[in-house]
């Protein structure tokens, strides 16, 4: 009664989350409030969250924190962790089960664990505290990830709490999973934020072990059932930098009846996490994104009639 | 009069309200002047006072000092600065910094000898000084050896109080040896009735006494003082008009030759009459404050609600199409300036606590009018406009925020925060209107209130109580003195001894309970010192210039530490906020609600500032956990409710105490709190030991209310909150948080979400 039924679904119904961020401005209207779901299937090469791929928790190393005072040694209950020669600790990741008992004894922040598992109504006690701040801006909660329709379930259940609690909420989605799923979360959701890595075949087969026209295919369903949306570009230097890109994005704007596009220019903010959970980054050279450029293909668009945001 | 000119305007590349911000030459060469001079002491001031306090040493002391007064302005050397066009200084030196020694003058030779650091060598805040001038001060000091301000505070202290400002606990120095200040004369009155009607009303007060009547034959010398006094700063005015005259014959360049014709014009009317345009009113207004500024060692005189006082003003005028709004703000800019020079020299000890050569003086905008409505206007913005071209930290501004504003007054407000240098300071009255109004202060009133020194509201023109501000409390200091059963460990002093310490404290409540009774304790001295040292003020240094400008000081015949103000509210600021409550939570969660950690393992942690590596947990095991324990500024009802309770309580305990006008006039009277710590959190934070919340030895402490450094993290949303959930509405004496942002985080698109976030904190939490 009065919402007490849910209560139960609420406290059962739980998934991995490796983060909730406050006061996100750009991913949605308003002020936000960033939920991360963990786990993606796509693997981009530029990914800044290399933490979200995985779908289970992993444990976060800091090398230049740690001083070797074997702490973490000794609580390992899965005697993993062992100081080696250079005085610092290191991480057998093949017997780790990610328990998180070394991060809260460690004395330097030297170790975090990525993952948590946490019901639905832990997320909104959360999510609930900045609800003053998302009344006076249209703000809600963003969900995000990795890819959220991953774990369709919880992604649902944690809409469907959101909206008791009338906070609205953006779906960010690669949509490259299964229609059905991707459906049983984006049916809820007062906007999208559809993340089209690219538009050439070729290219999508370097990040994701499905077929790029099943992506669009998903995107235009989207539109066909009447949700808002936005499509976000990352802008990868050398790879989908182009004028041509830009053209075949327009394209697929105009066809699906899509008024905003966001260009993501590639930084190397991400760089340190792949280090702290020991992930190839084959990018680590890569120069980032000149901005001035992107603004070019931002104003581009914009004369075509779109509302474009960089960085958004 | 027209005065900006397109020619040699200069481009600053930062934008307002759209559009490119520029200097003219006049302003940009007056800028450039003053940022390049180096700021001088001066004997000038201190050798006429010294002569004047032999010569009418017979004299009471309300004819002492207005006498005094008027042979500073009298003698003291005056210039107008090429392109002024308001003028008024207080030497002929660029910035100079005059002495007071009737204050105090023991400090400044001790500084001269080296002790701690010259002037001039100083690490902050420098001042030169000519080696005649020097061996001016030296002249003299003996005639005022135990006979100032100071030596007068000191003889009548208790020898506790001396005691505590040794352990640290609260600090009144700055109380003996400056004067007045903290408050915003009437200067809407005065620019409206001139200071001529203020001595027609001094002397009908003074003709309708019955000087059979011992309570009001008492009145008249203070009355004698005002006519002396408002009478020297006309003539003083005319000395300025004289000199306008000369340098307008002198000059070549006729533009010039007849500003100068119309600033003479100007200083023979103003401050004496009432004010007929806008130039006229600025100039009144800034001799009013140039000679209180003169009169005592006083700093935060502000200037009230510029925008609301002058709109009349400046309206009449843009109407009459005399002056365009170029001009008004070239006029503004020239004020600013004049704010900008003015400087004061204290001791290097109490700099540290108020460092950045800041005189505090305050010009509030925005707010509401009487029924609620937005009061932002043109003069508002243009202000605000001032403040972006000037680029200095002196003036500050003060945006009142209510939940009525326009968006254009926020987005506005964001265009000057962004530039840099912390300005404007927004102050929410949908907080502030009912702080005022819960100690007792009419509606009316308190709808119009104003800004002085760093954060404190008071009503224009009718309040006072705030020598120079009020005593610093270290509030952490108090926490370690509890901890340590009422001992100080830095300097073995006990005064109050406490029921135990922390290694005897058997629950959480026991613990607050300490905290508490050393609270009860310190501040029941911390309003002897100052209500001590206010006795000292009311007998021997009076005021009698700035307190005939307060109302209703001329109608009772008294001075404002008599008890002639309408409204009169002292109050202590709190340093150390977010340690208290961080300490309390971190204590509370491992030693007693949790039991991880032993009292007795945490008292020694902090005896060997978590260096004791032979312990299990080790020193910095136990810091780390004490660390980890909730902080304040993240939205953590654990910590934060008891930052609540206790800062309610410290609330609750200030207002218990009177002021030293209670029942002799004025509403109020009593004791209320702030937050304001300025930089003192730094200089406090040397003196405290490592404490339960993590804290090293010797470290800073959080300034005002906001979060501990670093501790708050879990972003702006949620750190804004936490203080938006503290009692706010009994701070009446003025809450202050601190905001860093990233400039990227006011570009665009982002500045719509700073002003999202800054409503909902000063609206919805009444931060």
């Amino acid at each position: 009664m009065f919402g007490s039924d849910y209560r139960e679904i609420e406290e059962t119904t739980n998934g991995i989350v490796f983060n909730i961020e406050h006061f996100h401005v750009h991913d949605g209207e308003g002020i936000r409030t960033n939920v991360f779901l963990k786990g993606c299937n796509l693997h981009c090469p530029w990914c800044c969250n290399p933490e979200s791929i995985s779908p289970d928790p992993q444990i976060a190393f800091y090398k230049k924190f740690c001083t070797g005072c074997g702490k973490c040694q000794n609580i390992c209950p899965q005697h993993c962790i062992e100081i080696t020669g250079d005085g610092k600790s290191r991480t057998d990741r093949s017997r780790c089960i990610a328990c998180g008992a070394c991060e809260k004894v460690c004395p330097h922040g030297a170790r975090e664990l990525f993952g948590h598992r946490m019901n639905v109504a832990e997320v909104m006690e959360d999510v609930e505290k900045d609800s003053f701040y998302f009344m006076n801006s249209d703000g809600g909660m963003t969900l995000s990830g990795g890819e959220t329709c991953l774990q369709p379930e919880f992604a649902r259940a944690l809409i469907e709490a959101a909206h008791r609690r009338y906070i609205p909420v953006a779906l960010e989605t690669a949509g490259a999973v299964r229609w059905e799923s991707l459906w049983k979360v984006a049916e809820l959701a007062d906007e999208i934020l559809f993340d089209l890595k690219t538009t050439k075949t070729e290219h999508f087969a370097q990040v994701g072990n499905i077929f790029l026209k099943k992506v669009l295919n998903n995107l235009h369903n989207l539109t066909v059932n009447g949700k808002i949306i936005t499509v976000r570009c990352p802008i990868i230097p050398n790879f989908n930098d182009t004028a041509e890109h830009l053209e075949n994005v327009a394209k697929i704007a105009t066809d699906f009846g899509i008024k905003k596009i966001d260009l993501l220019p590639f930084h190397q903010f991400g760089r340190h996490k792949y280090e702290a959970i020991e992930r190839a980054y084959c990018l680590k050279e890569y120069p980032e994104m000149e901005r001035s450029k992107v603004e070019e293909m931002a104003d581009c668009l914009r004369k075509r009639g779109f509302q474009v945001s960089v960085g958004g | 009069m027209k005065y900006c000119y397109e020619e040699g305007q200069k481009r600053t590349g930062h934008m307002f309200m759209g559009e490119e911000i520029t200097r003219s030459a006049r302003i940009e060469t007056l800028r450039d002047t003053l940022l390049e001079a180096v700021p001088q002491i001066s004997a000038d001031r201190a050798m006429i006072v010294t002569e004047a306090y032999q010569r009418y040493n017979s004299e009471t002391i309300y004819i002492k000092r207005a006498k005094t007064l008027a042979e500073l302005l009298e003698k003291l050397p005056i210039t107008i600065l090429d392109g002024e066009l308001i003028v008024g200084s207080v030497s002929d030196k660029l910035c100079c910094a005059h002495i007071f020694p009737e204050f105090g003058l023991d400090w400044l030779i001790e500084e001269l000898d080296g002790n701690p650091v010259r002037p001039e060598k100083r690490p902050g805040d420098r001042y030169e000084i000519a080696e005649a001038d020097e061996n001016k001060l030296r002249e003299i000091m003996d005639y005022w050896r135990n006979n100032n301000h100071e030596y007068r505070c000191k003889a009548v202290l208790p020898e506790e109080t001396h005691l505590i400002r040794e352990m640290g606990v609260t600090d009144s120095y700055w109380l003996m040896i400056g004067g007045e200040g903290h408050l915003t004369v009437n200067l809407k009155r005065v620019v409206k009735e001139g200071l001529g009607n203020y001595m027609k009303r001094a002397k009908e007060r003074m003709e309708n006494l019955d000087l059979s009547e011992p309570s009001e034959a008492e009145q008249k010398p203070f009355l004698e003082s005002v006519l002396i006094t408002c009478d020297a700063v006309i003539k003083y005015a005319g000395r300025y008009a004289a000199l306008a005259e000369k340098q307008a014959e002198e000059t070549e360049n006729p533009v010039r030759r007849k500003e100068l014709q119309h600033i003479a014009d100007i200083c023979r009317r103003v401050p004496a009459e009432p004010a007929r345009d806008f130039h006229e009113a600025l100039q009144s207004i800034w001799f009013i404050n140039l000679c209180i500024q003169l009169e005592n060692n006083g700093h935060s005189i502000s200037l009230g609600r510029l925008d609301q006082n002058l709109f009349p003003y400046y309206k009449e005028d843009i109407n009459s199409g005399v002056m365009r709004d170029e001009d008004a703000l070239e006029l503004l800019e020239c004020l600013y300036l004049k704010l900008f020079q003015l400087h004061k020299i204290t001791s290097w000890g109490n700099t540290k606590s108020f460092s950045g050569y800041q005189l505090f003086q305050n010009i509030t905008i925005g707010g509401q009018d009487m029924n609620g409505k937005d009061a932002t206007n043109e003069l508002s913005y243009l202000i605000l406009g001032a403040q972006a071209a000037i680029k200095l930290h002196t003036p500050s501004i003060s945006l009142r925020y209510h939940d009525r504003i326009s968006e254009k007054m926020m987005y506005a407000a964001m265009d000057v925060v962004r530039l840099g240098g912390g300005q404007p300071a927004i102050y929410s009255d949908e907080v502030y209107i009912p702080a005022l109004v819960n100690r007792g202060i009419r509606w009316d009133d308190a709808v119009e209130y104003s800004i002085v020194g760093c954060v404190e509201a008071i009503v224009e023109g009718k309040q006072t109580g705030r020598p120079n501000g009020a005593g610093f409390i270290n509030l952490q200091k108090i926490m370690e003195l509890a901890l340590y059963g009422g001992k100080d460990p830095n300097t073995d002093i006990c005064l109050h001894p406490g029921k135990g310490s922390l290694a005897d404290f058997a629950s959480y409540e026991e613990l607050y309970e300490a905290f508490k009774e050393q609270i009860r304790y310190y501040f029941k001295y911390q309003v002897i010192t100052d209500n001590m040292i206010d006795m000292v003020t009311e007998k021997g240094i009076a005021d009698p210039f700035v307190s005939c400008l307060v109302d209703d000081c001329i109608d009772r015949g008294k001075t404002m530490k008599e008890g002639g103000a309408v409204y009169d509210y002292c109050g202590p600021l709190y340093v150390g906020m977010a340690n208290v409550g961080n300490t309390l939570a971190a204590l509370k969660k491992l030693v007693y609600d949790e039991r991880i950690l032993t009292g007795v393992q945490v008292m020694h942690a902090i005896q060997t500032n978590y260096e004791d590596l032979t312990t299990v947990p080790s020193g910095p095991d136990i810091r780390k956990m004490l660390l980890d324990a909730p902080k304040y500024g993240n939205d953590d009802d654990y910590v934060d409710d008891i930052m609540v309770d206790y800062f309610r309580f410290i609330c609750e305990e200030t207002a218990k105490y009177k002021t030293t006008r209670s029942g002799r006039g004025p509403i109020g009277c009593i004791w209320q709190p702030s937050t304001s710590s300025v930089s003192s959190n730094v200089p406090c934070g040397e003196c405290v030991g490592a404490t339960p919340d993590g804290r090293k030895a010797g470290e800073a402490l959080a300034d005002t209310a906001s979060p501990t450094h670093g501790t708050d993290t879990k972003g702006i949303t949620a750190s804004l909150k936490s203080v938006g959930k503290l009692p706010t509405v009994l701070v009446s004496g003025g809450q202050l948080v601190n905001v860093k942002v990233m400039p990227a985080m006011l570009d665009g698109m982002m500045t719509r979400k700073m002003v999202q976030v800054l409503r909902t904190y000063l609206g919805n939490y009444t931060g």
